[in-house]
């Protein structure tokens, strides 16, 4: 099971890469998430930490948290990108022994890049 | 800070609370869990002074607050049931109150009541159970006290008003009021708390509410090879909490002196899978042998 | 010492009722003044006049000895009796208590804001009162009689005698647990003396005691001294000093152990009969040597030949009875 916290990380995330929430949104100060999904403000408090740490919010004194511009170099967050790499490894390695054929694990994957994943050739500048 | 500190109190010669003893720092929220009958409400009103221990101390700040009533306006009491206010309006209560508490916040009342479109000029007998929790949890927010101890605030409350109760809970929480709640909801409190007090045999265990096993306790996921090992499944540091064909579902105790997890592994089993163990594991686990309490 | 909300508190509880004392006195005691002087026939009017006008000292009588403060008293105690209930019995079981014992006060404040209340209730009344009949007797025909002095005699004797009467009725709510109780053993202690008095002394008789008790008065005297109920309804002639001590003792008693069992209550036996368990033992004693001595008076009376074996006897198989019935009964608990 995710910890709380995590699950909180993840949920903007995919807020985020659904569209829901945009560069520059405003997001719920830690008091209203923490009455609103009924969990504690100090877990709210350390997933808003987390986010901020991986430059997916940014806060601004007295004003709250906005969602940040997305990561422009992928160098920067080369820790992220290794986690993500080790993460795919984890699903494929699992699919195998669920017998789950490639090309059936690929067309999942193509779903959820349909739903989430980004352009690349519109939205960001070439990278290497 | 308000600290319990050996605390002990019989009740018609049964002893109800024995040595109990922890602490909440402020700004957290503390959940107390524990069987019907175990000693909360007890432990609750001895907190807020309505009972008198017959040893030991509660103390804020470092001074027993039975022997000082005048610490009490930091340290609210919000029973199951406010039938002391019967008769009183909403709005009389608030009158009251404002009396007796040096911080009371009458708009912030006012701006609740309004919320959860509660009359404030009704008589509180005559208010449903779901509007009686939701009054009394904002008055007892509204005084602005550093510490509310609330007596099973969702008993018997709908599932919307109840939501009300916790959101507003969790946003005083937020601003740094201190929450001792006592209830039965652990899914709820396991993510709303800081902390776990599990009252059991009169005595207070404290747990962290991120990790309420804390290294005491161990859930996993086991397939024997062969045939299950019905005596060590039955011995006193294990516990069985599924089992769907082969697949065992088991708690174990990891505290030492316990050598189960080591003895499972001597067995080698075909599967042996940790599980997170939640807040309703750790209840089961360590109240789930009393069939009956008091 | 003075906190506004615990007044207001009490205040707001009883309000209705505190407004409706005054009024009720004013009946028992105005208006009948009125009625004897302006609302009778003039003649029989003039007849008392001419009667009093005979006497050595016609102010007492004038004052009808003072049977018409007698019923205002009745009334009132009534009325204190009633607030003393609702102050201690009742707050147990509605909750109220243990709302007032988590505010940030001190036990001993909020009895004492209680009582206070009760204190300013007689006051009030018998102040309001007193001035009204101050000013009906002079504008009467008896205006020639009229005494201040017996006014502010009949004001601070009615004011203490009531005063005792009920902080002594708080008190008994301090130490039982519910308001049934309360009501019995107030009445009761107020009783007491009338039915033990008889039952000692007839006891005493039978043992060949009598010789002391009875003749030189003793008994009769003491009696009729600890039956606080008697005073309410004294004339006017019969007061003394020595009551007023009396009277002012049992307040001062009454007051302090009221406050201290108050702050030492036992809030977890409300609903109990008793929630102090010393006083527990105590009243069932009394009860077990009143029943037993009821029992040896009643079997002395079937045993014709030898009295005194009957009363033994009797008032040993009482003994046996009722202890255990009364070891019965403390196992249950009274939620009344």
């Amino acid at each position: 099971m995710v910890p709380i916290y995590e699950q909180i990380v993840q949920a903007f995330k995919e807020l985020i890469a659904k569209g829901a929430l945009r560069e520059g949104d405003k997001i719920p100060s830690v008091r209203e998430l923490s009455a609103q999904l009924l969990i504690n403000h100090n877990t709210v408090a350390k997933a808003y930490q987390e986010l901020e740490r991986q430059g997916v919010v940014a806060s601004q004194r007295g004003k709250g948290a906005y969602v940040a511009k997305p990561a422009e170099e992928p160098g920067m967050e080369r820790e992220r990108v290794r986690q993500l790499r080790a993460e795919l490894r984890r699903i494929a390695v699992e699919a195998h022994h669920l017998g789950i054929g490639s090309r059936q694990l690929a067309d999942w994957f193509g779903e959820e890049i349909q739903r989430y994943g980004r352009d690349e050739h519109a939205d960001r500048p070439q990278s290497t | 800070m308000l600290t319990v500190r050996n605390l002990h109190k019989a009740i018609d010669r049964r002893p109800v609370l024995k040595q109990v003893e922890f602490a909440v720092a402020p700004g957290l929220v503390a959940g107390l869990i524990g069987r019907n009958g175990a000693g909360k409400t007890t432990l609750l009103k001895t907190m807020a002074g309505i009972i008198d221990p017959d040893h030991g101390t509660v103390e804020y700040e470092g001074q027993s607050v039975h022997r000082h009533p005048s610490l009490k306006r930091e340290i609210v009491f919000v029973p199951d049931n406010p039938e002391g206010w019967f008769g009183y309006t909403a709005w009389g209560c608030a009158d009251l109150y404002a009396q007796v508490y040096p911080r009371f916040d009458m708009a912030y009342f006012k701006d609740t009541m309004r919320r959860f479109g509660l009359p404030v000029d009704r008589n509180i007998r005559h208010f449903s159970k779901g509007m009686r929790m939701m009054f009394s949890t904002a008055l007892g927010l509204s005084t602005k006290a550093r510490y509310v101890l609330l007596d099973e605030p969702t008993n018997g409350v709908d599932p919307i008003a109840k939501k009300q109760v916790l959101s507003l809970l969790m946003e005083a929480a937020a601003e740094g009021v201190s929450l001792v709640i006592s209830s039965h909801l652990l899914e709820e409190l396991e993510r709303m708390t800081d902390t776990i007090l599990l009252m059991k045999d009169g005595a207070v265990e404290t747990h962290t509410s991120e990790d309420v096993a804390g290294g005491r306790v161990m859930k996993l996921q086991v397939v024997f090879a062969g045939e299950a090992p019905e005596m060590w499944l039955e011995g006193r540091h294990v516990r069985v909490l599924e089992n769907i064909g082969r697949v065992y579902t088991l708690l174990l105790n990891t505290e030492p002196g316990s050598a189960a997890y080591e003895e499972l592994q001597g067995m080698e089993p075909l599967l042996m899978e940790p599980l997170p163990v939640k807040l309703d594991d750790l209840y089961v686990w360590k109240l789930g042998g009393e069939t009956d309490v008091g | 010492m003075w906190v506004s909300a615990l007044w207001k508190r009490e205040y707001d509880q009883s309000r209705l009722f505190l407004l409706f004392v005054p009024v009720v006195h004013f009946l028992a005691l105005g208006l009948q003044r009125m009625n004897k002087w302006f609302f009778t026939d003039p003649y029989f009017v003039a007849g008392n006049l001419r009667n009093l006008k005979n006497m050595t000292d016609p102010i007492p009588a004038a004052y009808d000895f003072g049977s018409f403060e007698s019923v205002g008293r009745l009334w009132l105690m009534l009325a204190v009796f009633v607030l003393a209930l609702v102050q201690i019995g009742t707050e147990r079981r509605n909750g109220s208590q243990e709302l007032l014992f988590s505010l940030p006060y001190s036990r001993k404040i909020i009895f004492l804001h209680k009582w206070m209340l009760g204190a300013a209730l007689l006051a009030g009344s018998l102040l309001i009162n007193t001035f009204i009949d101050m000013v009906v007797v002079p504008s009467s025909p008896m205006s020639p009689y009229f005494s201040i002095v017996y006014h502010l005699t009949q004001l601070g004797y009615s004011l203490l005698l009531l005063a005792a009467i009920y902080t002594l009725a708080l008190f008994i709510g301090t130490i039982t647990g519910s308001v049934a109780f309360q009501v019995i053993l107030t009445i009761v202690t107020l009783m007491l003396p009338i039915g033990l008095g008889p039952l000692i002394t007839n006891s005493l008789s039978l043992h060949g005691a009598i010789d002391i008790a009875v003749p030189s008065g003793i008994g009769i005297e003491l009696q009729n001294t600890l039956n606080i109920s008697r005073y309410l309804t004294l004339s006017y002639d019969d007061f003394s000093w020595l009551q007023v001590l009396g009277l002012f003792d049992l307040l001062i008693v009454a007051f302090f152990c009221g406050m201290l069992s108050y702050a030492r209550n036992r809030t977890e036996n409300n609903g109990k009969l008793v929630i102090f368990r010393a006083w527990e033992r105590a009243i069932r004693i009394l009860v077990v040597l009143c029943a037993s001595m009821i029992i040896g008076l009643f079997s002395s009376s079937l045993f014709n030949a030898n009295e005194r074996l009957g009363y033994d006897i009797g008032f040993i198989a009482g003994l046996v009875v009722t202890t255990f019935i009364m070891l019965k009964i403390a196992k249950l608990r009274f939620k009344v």
